[in-house]
């Protein structure tokens, strides 16, 4: 009796071990997880983010005349079937090309305006202080327009059959001038993912 | 007389059904999201879905669907988007739960991560579409109709791919509204002809601002049927679903219209690969099943022998290796879905207004149209309400 139960005890501790659970850990941001999925993951974000940083800050045309050129980041539009959530991906942009561009590149936080205007109409009230120039002169500018507009758009083509899905996405990105409507610079950021299911859903 | 350690074959066969009862079992479950949910106990239903919800769980999709339901329902957006967007990262997942897939093929198949059928995958991908056309992201909001055509497209026949009836429409109507009629043509042709009756497929409106939403009746059940449990069907309750009226303030907009059935979604799907499995393992079952039976029947008969001892153990070790055989069906199902969609778009003057929604039931709800784009409106008047849903959010965007 006690032999023919071995079998059903060893498998019943292997089962139990096989479903304990794993303490959270680190893992590289730039390596495919565990999990998979098609879409876009922090790995293609970052990739992205770097590949079009590296990208715009060679473009030349836009340090000419040795100005520091003024970027606004427009909306980046999904064209996927993934939900994608583009706050995130604007700032991981913003983010690298400030870093990648050491300085000569500013950018415009259009989403802050009406914080900024209400603190300029108080540093102009006299109700909070305003910093002083070298010579004592009080700080005071106008607010900064955009020489360019950099728009990105989010395009994918998507395959299926029975469980296997095959997602093409395609990431690409604009540098508009404001003045001229000429398209400066343009960049890309490619991807084509597999995944398999197992026969469990299929 | 019978012999020392025997025992009369009455009492061996009383032992033998006890023995058959207790293995076959019946397992309690504990109350349901969906039950509650149906009773009009929405509040007890969302506690129970985010009860249940847990990250490790295989039912955490499952969970995360039904908690988006009930939260559609209470008009809590940002919540049913939250709890959509966690359930669709399980269902856009590969690997990494291979244990529970070896699982699902020797043992049950209910072990395997619950990602729902197509229809419920493309219903996932519809709702979070929908939640993000209310916060008026319109991008995401046609990413997510995108993906439950995607999603639809796993069905084995053909002819059914891709034929989700609320994508196609509003992917037709996107078209439209860019000018792009071939396009629109691709979107719409075939829900016109599945749907001849309905207007607003029949000519959808480019230029209409108010789109409403409803869920009626209440979805289809998985159960397990055929040999051994082995085969899905699908039940449903109750006859066809009637559209709803709709009034806007004291001014009467029109009639809902059928615009999908997720009935003809689900029963549409044809054969999976895995039924195969499941029949071979139902087939196994059955006949170790019945050899086990009569093997014992024949040892319970056999007034002690020891042929009939031996019968009786073989028998038995028959019977039992047939209860570890399970062949059933995987039966979880997203069951707080609705029996039907239904649609209504019309041209409204941008301001407030209490939107009624009246037909199987009465919904009233607090809506904004707004003075440009599309105002999108979600409705499930049908439940039983114990209170009116609290008005939508103010943290929704402007549609660019």
């Amino acid at each position: 009796m006690r032999c023919a139960l071995q079998p059903f005890v060893f498998l019943g501790l292997a089962v139990v071990l096989w479903g304990c659970s794993s303490p959270a850990r680190r893992v590289d941001l730039d390596r495919d997880d565990e999990v998979g999925g098609t879409g876009l993951d922090a790995a293609d974000v970052r990739s992205m983010a770097d590949q079009m940083a590296r990208s715009l800050s060679g473009c030349e045309e836009i340090f000419r005349e040795g100005t520091t050129p003024r970027v606004m980041i427009k909306d980046i539009r999904n064209n996927s079937r993934f939900f994608v959530d583009k706050g995130l991906l604007v700032q991981s942009i913003r983010t690298r090309l400030m870093e990648a561009s050491g300085g000569r590149i500013r950018f415009l936080a259009r989403e802050h305006l009406d914080a900024v205007l209400d603190e300029r109409e108080a540093k102009r009230s006299g109700a909070v202080g305003v910093t002083t120039d070298a010579e004592g002169e009080p700080r005071l500018g106008e607010v900064a327009g955009a020489d360019y507009l950099l728009t990105g758009i989010l395009s994918g083509i998507a395959k299926s059959s029975g469980g296997d899905a095959s997602d093409y996405l395609r990431a690409s990105f604009q540098l508009v001038d404001t003045e001229t409507g000429e398209l400066v610079w343009e960049g890309a950021y490619e991807v084509k993912k597999v995944g398999e299911e197992g026969v469990v859903y299929r | 007389m019978p012999r020392r350690g025997s025992c009369p074959s009455e009492v061996r066969l009383k032992a033998l059904f006890f023995l058959v009862a207790v293995q076959v079992g019946c397992s309690s479950t504990g109350p349901t999201p969906a039950d509650s949910f149906y009773r009009g106990d929405l509040e007890r239903a969302l506690d129970l879905a985010a009860e249940k919800a847990q990250p490790r769980d295989e039912d955490y999709a499952l969970h995360r669907n039904e908690e988006a339901s009930v939260c559609l329902a209470l008009g809590r957006w940002d919540r049913a988007l939250s709890a959509i967007l966690e359930a669709n990262r399980v269902i856009e997942s590969f690997g990494g739960a291979q244990g529970r897939e070896v699982l699902a093929i020797v043992a049950s198949e209910s072990a395997k991560v619950f990602k729902g059928e197509p229809y419920e995958r493309a219903m996932n991908a519809y709702y979070g579409g929908l939640l993000y056309l209310i916060r008026g992201d319109h991008d995401n909001g046609l990413a997510g109709f995108r993906n439950a055509l995607f999603r639809d497209a796993a069905s084995a026949d053909p002819k059914y791919e891709g034929d989700f009836g609320p994508a196609l429409y509003l992917l037709g109507r996107e078209a439209l509204r860019n000018g792009d009629i071939e396009e629109a043509h691709r979107y719409l042709d075939s829900l016109r002809a599945r749907f001849p009756n309905n207007p607003y497929v029949a000519k959808p409106d480019p230029e209409a601002n108010l789109l409403l939403f409803v869920d009626l009746g209440r979805g289809p059940e998985k159960v397990a049927a055929g040999l051994q449990g082995s085969k899905t069907e699908y039940r449903i309750e109750g006859g066809l679903v009637s559209g709803c009226d709709v009034r806007l303030g004291s001014t009467f907009l029109g009639r809902t219209a059928r615009l999908e059935s997720l009935y003809f979604q689900a029963t549409t799907r044809g054969p999976r690969e895995f039924d195969a499995i499941l029949e071979g393992k139902a087939i196994a079952r059955e006949a170790s099943e019945k050899v086990g039976l009569g093997l014992l029947w024949a040892g319970a008969t056999g007034h002690g022998s020891r042929d009939g001892r031996t019968l009786a153990t073989l028998g038995g070790g028959l019977f039992l290796l047939s209860r570890l055989i399970q062949s059933d069906v995987d039966v979880r199902h997203w069951a707080c879905l609705p029996r039907e969609i239904h649609i209504l778009e019309a041209r409204v003057e941008p301001g407030r207004y209490e939107i009624e929604i009246t037909g199987a039931g009465r919904e009233v709800r607090a809506i904004e149209v707004r003075p440009e784009g599309q105002t999108v409106v979600y409705a499930r008047p049908d439940l039983p309400r114990r209170k009116l849903p609290s008005p939508q959010p103010t943290s929704e965007r402007k549609e660019p």
